[in-house]
């Protein structure tokens, strides 16, 4: 599981996630992801698209992010979520608390 | 060869998990089996196996171990999971409450709520001093 920190400015982070957010996933990646989702309230992008598995510790970690972003203004856009991802976090409740994009560039053009 | 089972007993950690979360899926890819049907079974593994690490047993023990098996049947994939952990009943958990605001959203919880919705049944004994969990999902032609 690898993050990398694609692109940022004062409006935005752009993430990319790839491998599976399993528990052992989640665990070689949450710190980082944790350090680069808190203290500035921007905009979290985060590009799905090499994410081909999320289980529930993986849906904990991305709602961390919104959370921390909660009443700020600011959302978490995933971009490019497969569709078994997408139904693991309707089943889990929590798909309204994220933003979705098809692309990165939607997803830019789409900044507030 | 077609294997039509697969099985294994491993210990109680996340290393174990994540070895036997491979084999599944080796498993699964093996014999032909992807795309929703082995996301569900990956996932309840996952779940399931992490929720006996986490709480099957009160002290770390090599002689902890969880037994784990896969069957292939024409229509549906059976999971077994057996344990020898604490009495615990999946389907008596109380699901997590998901209908609140974001600031009231608990993190976590919400493994065995997610299981269930995601696959197609599951049922649960507990004989001699092990749990017994059994969850199918359907294989769609």
């Amino acid at each position: 599981m690898h993050l990398k920190v694609e692109a940022q400015d004062s409006r935005y982070i752009l993430l990319v996630l790839s491998g599976r957010l399993d528990m052992a996933g989640v665990r070689e990646v949450e710190i980082a992801f944790a350090e680069n989702t808190s203290g500035a309230d921007r905009t979290v992008l985060v590009d799905m698209t090499e994410v081909p598995f999320v289980a529930s510790m993986g849906v904990r970690m991305l709602l961390s992010a919104a959370k921390r972003l909660h009443g700020s203004g600011k959302r978490v856009v995933l971009i490019n979520i497969d569709a078994m991802v997408m139904e693991v976090l309707k089943m889990s409740g929590v798909e309204s608390l994220f933003d979705f994009a098809a692309d990165r560039e939607t997803a830019l053009s789409r900044l507030p | 060869m077609n294997r039509k089972t697969f099985t294994a007993t491993i210990k109680t950690d996340f290393t174990a998990l994540e070895d036997i979360g491979t084999a599944v899926r080796e498993f699964l890819t093996a014999a032909q089996v992807g795309g929703e049907a082995a996301y569900k079974i990956e996932l309840a593994l996952e779940e399931m196996v992490t929720n006996v690490i986490k709480y099957g047993y009160d002290v770390p023990d090599d002689a902890n171990s969880v037994t784990v098996t896969v069957s292939l049947l024409p229509d549906r994939i059976v999971l077994a999971i057996a344990d020898t952990g604490h009495e615990f009943n999946p389907l008596l958990a109380a699901p997590p409450d998901t209908a609140g605001g974001l600031d009231e959203r608990p993190i976590g919880g919400v493994g065995i709520h997610l299981t269930r919705k995601m696959t197609d049944a599951m049922t649960y004994s507990r004989h001699n001093g092990r749990n017994l969990l059994s969850i199918t999902v359907k294989l769609t032609p």
